[in-house]
């Protein structure tokens, strides 16, 4: 167990504005005990860096509905730019499995579909943030 | 990275303030490292209170404010604190929702905090966060607390200066007034204007403020910070009163409200340890009725217990 809640950004890329999905699982990992920074949709992967960066997350999540998942492999580019490699990505909702390989080649740790029960869900992003934790650059030695 | 610390957070590395922040707030013998590192905090960036009930539009006004403050050239540093969940621990931190439009400004830097237990409208780490940020070159740092009620002026030892919002057609908002949280304020706002018999509300507050228990005088002001009406006055009305307690000795009043704070903490600490049947506690209570410990080292455990362990 981590000794702090882990910190989630729960946000939503693209033009695609649905966020019951994305509230529903925010909701969930709260009720999992962790910290989870909600934000409007239509963010742009400069956006969600500077969020992940400024909010110090462990772990991003990102619902995707249309198509917007595939701005993902250019948010993984981005994150490791501003050199937040250790921060795990999820991605959740209506991803096709060919893409969801292309996802996962990009290094997003995790395609949840609809139906992925919540438990399971929180179960794995709280691993995430543990790991991210570990290798999260050390601010004091 | 870390021997420079200090020297990073003041050249604006939100990278390390970030993280910087998460240590502070965290606690623990790191966060104790963390903050001698830095040094002492850079009190002339003000610190500045937005409190008031749930839903009173503090997220909605201080979205407003920032863009008031940037016109000004000021830069402005927020941290937002929501409750945490009495069940999991956990929370969702959504206020920087309604400031989302600062998001790509370098000058504005938003910093969402959960409330992790704490009872008093901060959170319990807030105060080591701020020293962070007073490292960092912001020049404003606003606070909004969870939505307060009556009991919830801990912000006051932790800001140089408070501005508490309120509405109309709210009773419950008079209620808080008289019951203290006005005390607090060095700037009341009556906001939602916009919306039926407002006059009559600010109306109101003045005549609480008469109240005898109330020596000093607050201005009021009306905003509609759905549209920013009103907000510029407070804008200016906020940067004259912190240019003014600066020359004054803010640095005074923080300290004593800080002695005071510990005060109450003590006091509030006291009834816990005696209700709350905490392990550590028992434990420890346990060995000095055994006469196996004198109970100054006893205490001295404990804290050191409490104070490791975050
Ligand atoms: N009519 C009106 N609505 C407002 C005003 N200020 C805020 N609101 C609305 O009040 C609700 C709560 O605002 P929020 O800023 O989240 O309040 P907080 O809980 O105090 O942070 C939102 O729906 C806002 O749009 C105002 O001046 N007039
Ligand atoms: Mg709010």
């Amino acid at each position: 167990m981590m000794q702090t809640p882990p910190r989630v950004l729960v946000t939503k890329i693209g033009l695609d504005g649905h966020d019951r999905g994305s509230r529903l699982v925010a909701a969930a990992l709260r009720d999992a005990g962790m910290e989870v920074i909600y934000t409007p949709p239509w963010q742009d992967v400069e956006d969600v860096v500077r969020l992940a960066q400024d909010e110090d997350v462990d772990v991003v999540g990102i619902s995707s509905l249309a198509t917007d998942h595939l701005l993902v492999p250019g948010l993984m580019v981005a994150l490791k730019r501003a050199h937040l490699d250790h921060v795990g990505v999820v991605v959740g909702g209506i991803v096709p499995h060919d893409e969801e390989a292309l996802l996962i080649e990009a290094g997003v740790s995790r395609v949840f579909h609809p139906g992925s029960p919540m438990e399971e869900i929180a179960r794995e992003v709280s691993q995430l943030a543990a790991n991210a934790r570990q290798q999260a650059p050390e601010l004091l030695d | 990275m870390s021997s420079d610390l200090g020297a990073s957070l003041r050249r604006g590395d939100r990278a390390v303030l970030a993280r910087a922040i998460s240590v502070a707030e965290n606690g623990g013998a790191k966060a104790q490292a963390l903050l001698e590192r830095i040094g002492p905090a850079n009190v002339s960036h003000p610190v500045v209170g937005i409190t008031g009930t749930s839903g009173a539009g503090k997220s909605t006004l201080i979205d407003q404010l920032v863009a008031e403050l940037r016109a000004r050239d000021q830069t402005v540093a927020v941290v937002a604190i929501d409750p945490s969940s009495p069940f999991s621990g956990g929370a969702v931190l959504g206020d920087r929702c309604r400031m989302n439009r600062h998001q790509a400004d370098k000058g504005v830097y938003i910093r969402s905090l959960s409330a992790r237990g704490g009872t008093g409208g901060v959170s319990a780490g807030v105060d080591r966060v701020i020293q962070v940020l007073q490292a960092s070159p912001f020049d404003l740092i606003l606070v909004e607390t969870v939505g307060a009620g009556q009991s919830e002026i801990d912000i006051r030892g932790i800001a140089d200066t408070c501005i508490v919002v309120c509405t109309p057609n709210s009773g419950d908002d008079i209620q808080a007034i008289k019951s203290g949280i006005l005390e607090i304020a060095d700037i009341l706002v009556a906001n939602k204007s916009d919306l039926a018999d407002s006059n009559k509300n600010v109306g109101q507050l003045i005549m609480a403020q008469s109240l005898p228990s109330n020596a000093r005088p607050i201005p009021v002001l009306s905003t509609i910070a759905t549209t920013g009406e009103g907000v510029d006055t407070l804008a200016d009305r906020l940067l004259e009163l912190c240019g003014s307690e600066r020359v004054t000795g803010a640095n005074d009043l923080r300290a004593s409200a800080r002695r005071r704070l510990a005060g109450a903490v003590a006091r509030k600490l006291e009834r816990h340890l005696i209700d709350a049947h905490d392990d550590d506690f028992e434990q420890i209570a346990a060995s000095v009725h055994r006469g196996e410990c004198v109970i100054d080292e006893a205490a001295a455990r404990w804290v050191r217990k409490v104070t490791d362990s975050g």
